[in-house]
C-alpha cells in the first residue's frame, strides 16, 4: 500500500490511528507529509496560489474533523485529495466561476500556428473544463495517479474516471486544433 | 456497428454527459473505446502533446518557510477545535457506504453547538426545488434523533414529505447546488420559524443517520 513509508517513517495508518485516539499533535505529521501535494493540486485546480493556500488550510482542518471516519480503505493521500478537490469546487461555486456548458462549447481561440502548445492558452482551456474533467486530467497527468484512485477521489467508478480524463483530453485536442482552411493547408 | 459509427455513438454519449446525464452504465463502453480508438484522438500517442502541455503548466511551489507557517496555522486551528475528531457514522447500514462514495465531500462543520433540538431535511425531486423538510428532535444526551412531527407544519408551512424511493440520497448528500441549499431550513423542535438556511453540510452525523430513518419510516415519533 502506498501509505507505508520507507526509511522507518511512521506509516500513515499508524499516524491516523494516533490522531483517532486523541493525539492531536500527531496530525502535524500528516500535514507536513502532504501539504505540498495538496497545495500543488489546489494551485492546478484554482490557478491561484492564494486560493491554494486557503484550500490547504480548510482541507486539513476538515480532514482532522472527519478523521474518525477514515478507515484506511484508500490511502490518506487519496482521501485528503478528495477533500481538497471538494474545497476547490466550493471555492469555484462561491466565486461564481463554475464552468457553464455553453462556455465550454465556445472555447478560446486556438494558438496561432496550431502546433506549439501555448502555455497560457492551454492553461485557460484547462480552466474551462468542467470540475471532474479538470480534476481527472491533473490527477492523471500531474500526480500520475491510477484511474482507480482518481475514481475514489472523485467519488466515481474507475471507468467514469477514465471517461472524464479522456473527455478532457478530447476537448483540449479539439480546442487546440486549428480550424481547417481551404487554402494553405496544414503540415 | 462500424468503427465510425462507434465513434459517433461515443461522441453522443459524451455530449449527454456534458449535459449532465448520468453515464455510469455506459462508462465502461466509452472508456474502452476512447482508450483504444485512434480516430478519437485520445489514445496515449495522440494525447502526448496535450499531456506534455499540461505537465508544462505546473507552477512552482512556495519556499519551505511558507509551508512551515502554513502547517503551524493548520495545527493552531486543530488545537483550537472544541471537539476532537468526530465519531464515525455507521449506525444506519448503507449510509456510511454512500458517504464513503462521496470521498471528495468536505467535512461538515462540527463546532456548531445546537443546544436546542433541531434538524430539517430536504430532499431532491425531479424539477422541484423544495421537496421535504422534516423537523426532528434530538435528545441533548446524544441519543439518536427522532422525528418530532411531520404532521404539524412549522410556521413556514414548507413541509412535504416524500417517499424515500423518490430521493437520490447520494445526490442529496453530494449536492451543493444553490437551489438545494436554499431549500434547507432548520426548525426548532417546538416548530418555530426557520432561523436560517442550512445545507446538508451543516447536518450532524446523527441527523444524516436520521435522514435514512426518516424517509425509510423507521424512527419512532416524538
Amino acid at each position: 500500500m502506498d501509505s507505508s513509508k520507507p526509511g522507518g517513517e511512521i506509516d500513515d495508518r499508524d499516524v491516523v490511528a494516533r490522531v483517532q485516539g486523541g493525539d492531536r499533535e500527531a496530525f502535524g505529521i500528516l500535514v507536513s507529509r502532504y501539504q505540498k501535494m495538496v497545495f500543488a493540486l489546489a494551485q492546478r485546480m484554482t490557478g491561484s496560489p492564494e486560493e491554494a493556500r486557503d484550500v490547504v488550510q480548510t482541507s486539513f482542518l476538515n480532514a482532522f474533523r472527519q478523521i474518525a471516519s477514515f478507515r484506511g480503505d484508500a490511502s490518506f493521500k487519496t482521501w485528503v485529495y478528495g477533500i481538497a478537490l471538494n474545497e476547490c469546487r466550493m471555492l469555484y461555486r462561491k466565486s461564481g466561476r463554475t464552468v457553464a456548458m455553453d462556455a465550454v462549447a465556445d472555447p478560446v481561440a486556438p494558438p496561432a500556428g496550431g502546433h506549439a502548445l501555448n502555455r497560457l492558452i492551454l492553461g485557460k482551456m484547462v480552466e474551462r473544463l468542467p470540475d471532474k474533467q479538470r480534476a481527472a486530467l491533473v490527477l492523471r497527468i500531474c500526480d500520475d495517479l491510477p484511474f482507480r484512485d482518481i475514481g475514489e477521489i472523485l467519488g466515481t467508478s474507475e471507468a467514469s474516471a477514465k471517461v472524464n480524463y479522456f473527455h478532457a483530453v478530447k476537448k483540449l485536442r479539439g480546442w487546440m486544433r486549428p480550424e481547417p482552411e481551404d487554402e494553405g493547408g496544414g503540415s | 456497428m462500424s468503427a465510425h459509427e462507434r465513434c459517433g455513438h461515443v461522441a453522443r454519449l459524451l455530449e449527454r454527459m456534458d449535459a449532465g446525464e448520468a453515464l455510469e452504465c455506459d462508462a465502461e463502453l466509452v472508456a474502452a473505446h476512447l482508450e483504444s480508438c485512434t480516430a478519437c484522438g485520445v489514445s496515449s500517442e495522440a494525447a502526448r502533446p496535450i499531456v506534455e502541455g499540461v505537465r508544462g503548466l505546473e507552477a512552482g511551489l512556495p519556499d519551505d518557510a511558507f509551508f512551515v507557517a502554513s502547517a503551524e496555522q493548520v495545527m493552531s486551528a486543530v488545537r483550537a477545535e472544541p471537539h476532537g475528531p468526530r465519531a464515525p457514522a455507521g449506525a444506519v447500514p448503507g449510509l456510511a457506504e454512500r458517504r464513503g462514495r462521496a470521498t471528495g465531500r468536505a467535512a461538515r462543520p462540527t463546532g456548531r453547538r445546537r443546544t436546542r433540538a433541531a434538524g430539517a431535511i430536504a430532499a431532491l425531486a425531479a424539477a422541484v426545488a423544495l421537496v421535504a423538510s422534516v423537523a426532528m428532535l434530538r435528545d441533548r444526551g446524544g441519543s439518536p434523533p427522532e422525528v418530532a412531527s411531520v404532521d404539524t407544519p412549522p410556521a413556514s408551512g414548507r413541509v412535504e414529505v416524500v417517499s424515500v424511493d423518490d430521493i437520490d440520497v447520494d445526490e442529496l448528500l453530494e449536492s451543493e447546488d444553490a437551489w438545494i441549499i436554499a431549500s434547507y431550513d432548520i426548525f426548532d423542535a417546538d416548530g418555530a420559524a426557520p432561523s436560517r438556511g442550512w445545507t446538508v453540510e451543516d447536518l450532524s452525523d446523527d441527523e444524516l443517520d436520521a435522514l435514512e430513518g426518516v424517509f425509510g419510516g423507521a424512527p419512532s415519533r416524538g
